[in-house]
């Protein structure tokens, strides 16, 4: 690895070296208690790729804005033994020698890949702006070869399209790697990755890491890897780092710290990232003669897009959905999983086929019959910073689903709001309080308490947990069983995630481009999927190289 | 997914400015144009006729003594005894062909008039906006508090809002009491040399120098807060060469509200070239309602419309330019 370096410079054995690192993000609140980052320490090996595992809000991020001198609020402070870079130290810098380290020396890559690049500037002037500015010597022609050869470098096979495409042209996995080649086109030695992929479809996130992998390993650049996904981190790092509130609570090697956790919250997060235990949904068993609750039959629907052309959302979906099952619906973004439970549940209309709830068909239902329906079928949406209304009280909100529905007296509908609150385990003080002042995990909560209030026999879970941190998925995925287990109720389950649906589910069914390629039970698709595709997306899934190591076979 | 995105990819380079592309967009806007210019003129020719007052005896001067006989005999001679419907139809129709007649005061062509004062004030209005976009873009920039630049910021995002607040007569009359009575270096008033441009523009400039702040101060902030700024300083940019990028997206809602700017510069100009003594469109507006000259008013309410709708129409064709994510759609 001393290769890199130039000859003469003096070569520290580390690339990264930081010791007793704490920062605050306000200097005037200077105190101990206060720090958001608290007596880190670690050191990067050349060539390695290092992975630091950890929750939002566990310090990750500004700790790679330390190592940047990227913070956003100008008052922190941040106090070191040690921050060095190879030779440099990073906590003198002036703005001149930082633009001599960022980009050159240390790359960085963020997290919202489609917000990375310029939205007015094509692809390729961008590309080589970035290049003339770490290579003055380029001309107009060699900079655009350069940027060409850069573009391939990343996995693009035709890079004169990509060169002149914008930025909203190309999907997030392809925004992902034009900012992977602009963080390489300084050559630099350490590459910064912050949730590289945590935005991206389960797939091109693994096309992704593959080329980023690859592109890092050509040119021995060391990677400092952000994640909040031990899984991802246990395929690609070849050392795991875990954060806790700001502390580095475990540091070692991957394969020792997946078989020999030491630290609880480790061990908790191993236990919490299910494609890496062997713990597989249980299938509910049915009495035979149970009727199902919800009959779908050749379900089709296709949109109109802006020329006008047909575009099928989905076709011929046929499924059935028994009392007290978890049904999920597995596929990547586009596959028309969103679609069809919006139909199903006759917020849009189909085109053909049929949908038959509790032996009634829903596409005829009007009026009351319709509104009674929408009390028996509830939804909860991903995203639960969008779905609540900010402006209201916790207890409007629950209420506001028996006003609609004309149930019980104003009394008795604080009084179900209470109760509810305390079945999703809240406690009776969060009534007054807004959404803006709850935490992710804690609002979806709400939502779920506001979709059961009307007493459903069917919930309708759209990637409810996807926008959650690992333990509070968990925490919210344990409600919702015990829920169903309590009150009886048949949970029809959309998600991406692999990990939770084969945690989760008694069935599977897989959805691509708006068909059902696989149908089964959960343990049958994830022991022996039968659709190639479904046997590509496992493969794709975290963890899945990863998680002979936890159980020491392979 | 990638299907989809290499088909737009692959129509993105043939150029978006081909006239196939543009004739729906045109002709749309056009019939828009129509549309502004036909409803701006029937309610102006109504409301005038609606005012009190009798144009034939303002025409004639409030001391004119002339008898009954003379008086119908004048009417009939400009048309003003026959039904509404008539003299709107005839004047619609005389407006067609941009003729409005001749002004009730001045005796000359009303098209003729405008054509002369029009420059004027074009003059003025370009320069008025060019002070502006210099302005508003400084003041914006400094509000910023950029790393690495002394931050003053606070002091200079006030500043827009002032800006606006005060009426153009108050900075119109301080800067010619400051720079023409009291330093002397520009003249008061008239319209001959370049030097007499100067004050009337900077007094034009000024709310529109506060309004461009706004607004490009509120988008450069929020283009600041996004991702690919953090990721421009990732990557070793200078601040100066974030500043032209960030510049670039601010301006989008800026370059909305310039087209906006320029209309308001004509209704502006009415005040300003009455306080700086300058024969423009709005010095010819103002008299042309002091004295309910209709044809005048008419013509240059629609002159006004028109240039409204072609200043946006221009900004509307040009938008695509700046953003890419924009496409023509009619």
């Amino acid at each position: 690895m001393l290769a890199i370096t130039d000859v003469g410079r003096p070569t520290q054995p580390n690339l990264l070296q930081v010791a007793d690192l704490n920062f605050w993000y306000d200097a005037h609140q200077a105190r101990p208690e206060t720090r958001a980052l608290k007596d880190v320490g670690f050191s990067l090996e050349r060539g390695a790729i290092t992975a630091i595992v950890g929750e939002s809000g566990s310090g990750k991020s500004t700790l790679i804005n330390a190592i940047l001198g990227l913070h956003s609020s100008r008052n922190h402070r941040l106090d070191a033994r040690s921050l060095r870079f190879d030779d440099v130290d990073l906590t003198a810098l002036s703005h001149r020698q930082w633009r001599e380290i960022r980009g050159r020396r240390i790359g960085y890559i963020a997290q919202d890949a489609s917000g990375s690049l310029n939205p007015l500037r094509r692809i390729g002037s961008q590309l080589e702006e970035v290049l003339v500015l770490h290579h003055p010597t380029l001309k107009r022609g060699t900079a655009r070869k350069a940027a060409l050869e850069r573009l391939t470098h990343v996995g693009f096979d035709d890079p004169q399209r990509i060169f002149d495409s914008y930025p909203h042209q190309l999907s997030g996995g392809m925004n992902q790697r034009v900012a992977i080649a602009a963080a390489l086109a300084g050559n630099p030695q350490l590459i910064l990755a912050d949730e590289p992929t945590s935005a991206l479809d389960v797939s091109v996130q693994r096309q992704v890491l593959d080329h980023l992998t690859r592109a890092i390993k050509r040119s021995g650049v060391s990677l400092l890897l952000i994640t909040h996904d031990l899984a991802l981190a246990a395929d690609r790092a070849d050392r795991i780092l875990v954060m806790k509130s700001g502390e580095i609570v475990e540091n070692g090697p991957t394969r020792s710290v997946l078989s020999e956790p030491r630290h609880e919250y480790t061990k908790a997060l191993i236990a919490a990232a299910p494609m890496l235990t062997d713990e597989v949904g249980t299938a509910t068993t049915l009495s035979p003669a149970a009727s199902p609750l919800l009959q779908v039959r050749d379900l089709s629907k296709t949109y109109g897009d802006r020329k006008g052309a047909a575009v099928s959302a989905f076709a011929k979906v046929s499924f059935d959905l028994h009392p007290r099952e978890t049904l999920c619906i597995v596929g990547e973004s586009g596959s028309g999983k969103t679609s069809l439970v919006r139909t199903l549940l006759q917020l849009t209309e189909a085109d053909t086929g049929s949908v038959a709830f509790n032996g009634y068909a829903v596409g005829d239902l009007k009026g009351g019959d319709l509104k009674r329906f929408r009390r028996d079928a509830q939804m909860v949406y991903q995203n639960p910073y969008a779905s609540l209304n900010s402006r209201h009280r916790i207890s409007t909100i629950l209420r506001e689903p028996l006003a609609i529905h004309d149930i019980g007296t104003r009394s008795e509908q604080k009084e179900a709001a209470r109760s509810l609150l305390s079945r999703v385990g809240l406690p009776e003080s969060f009534l007054t309080r807004r959404p803006s002042q709850l935490s992710g995990g804690q609002r979806q909560r709400i939502a779920i308490a506001r979709a059961l209030i009307t007493g459903p026999k069917l919930l309708v879970l759209d990637e409810a947990v996807s926008a959650l941190d690992v333990s509070a998925q968990q925490a919210v995925l344990e409600l919702l069983k015990e829920l169903q287990e309590s009150l009886g109720l048949t949970y029809l389950f959309i998600t991406h995630n692999l990990a939770v649906a084969r945690q989760f589910s008694d069935r599977v069914l897989v959805m691509r481009e708006g068909r059902i390629v696989e149908h089964g039970a959960t343990a049958q698709i994830f022991t022996s999927p039968q659709h190639p595709y479904t046997r590509q997306l496992l493969e794709a899934a975290p963890g899945f190289e990863a998680s002979a190591l936890v159980h020491g076979h392979h | 997914m990638s299907t989809r995105a290499s088909g737009q990819a692959a129509s993105a380079r043939p150029s978006r400015w081909t006239f196939a592309r543009l004739r729906p967009v045109l002709t749309k806007k056009l019939l828009q144009a129509a549309f502004v210019a036909w409803a701006s003129f029937t309610l102006t020719f109504a409301i005038l006729y609606w005012l009190p007052g009798d144009p034939v005896s303002i025409m004639l001067g409030a001391d004119a003594q002339v008898d009954p006989a003379a008086f119908a005999k004048i009417r009939a001679q400009y048309g003003f005894d026959r039904p509404l419907i008539i003299q709107y139809a005839d004047a619609l129709w005389r407006a067609l062909h941009l003729d409005f007649g001749t002004s009730l005061v001045t005796g000359k062509s009303v098209t003729a008039s405008i054509a002369e004062a029009a420059p004027v004030t074009a003059q003025l209005a370009f320069i008025a906006l060019a002070l502006s976009v210099i302005l508003g873009t400084t003041l914006a920039v400094l509000s910023l508090d950029l790393p690495g630049f002394p931050r003053f910021g606070v002091i200079f995002s006030k500043i827009p809002s002032i800006f606006v607040a005060v009426p153009t007569f108050v900075v119109g009359l301080l800067l010619l009491q400051f720079f023409a009575f009291t330093l002397r270096w520009v003249p008061a008033t008239g319209s001959d040399s370049w030097l007499t441009l100067v004050l009337p523009a900077l007094t034009l400039a000024i709310p529109g120098a506060g309004l461009l702040g706004q607004v490009l101060s509120n988008s450069l902030h929020q283009t600041y807060s996004e991702t690919f700024i953090r990721l421009m300083r990732s990557r070793g940019y200078s601040e100066l060469r974030i500043l032209g990028h960030a510049l670039h997206n601010a301006s989008l809602p800026a370059f909305t509200m310039a087209g906006l700017i320029v209309g308001g510069t004509l209704a502006s100009s009415v005040v300003t070239e009455t306080v700086f003594s300058r024969q423009g469109i709005g010095r010819l507006m103002q008299m042309g309602v002091t004295n309910k000259d209709i044809n005048l008013v008419c013509g240059l309410i629609v002159f006004s419309a028109l240039t409204y709708v072609v200043i946006n129409l221009l900004v509307d064709l040009l938008y695509p330019l700046l953003d890419p994510r924009v496409e023509y759609r009619a």
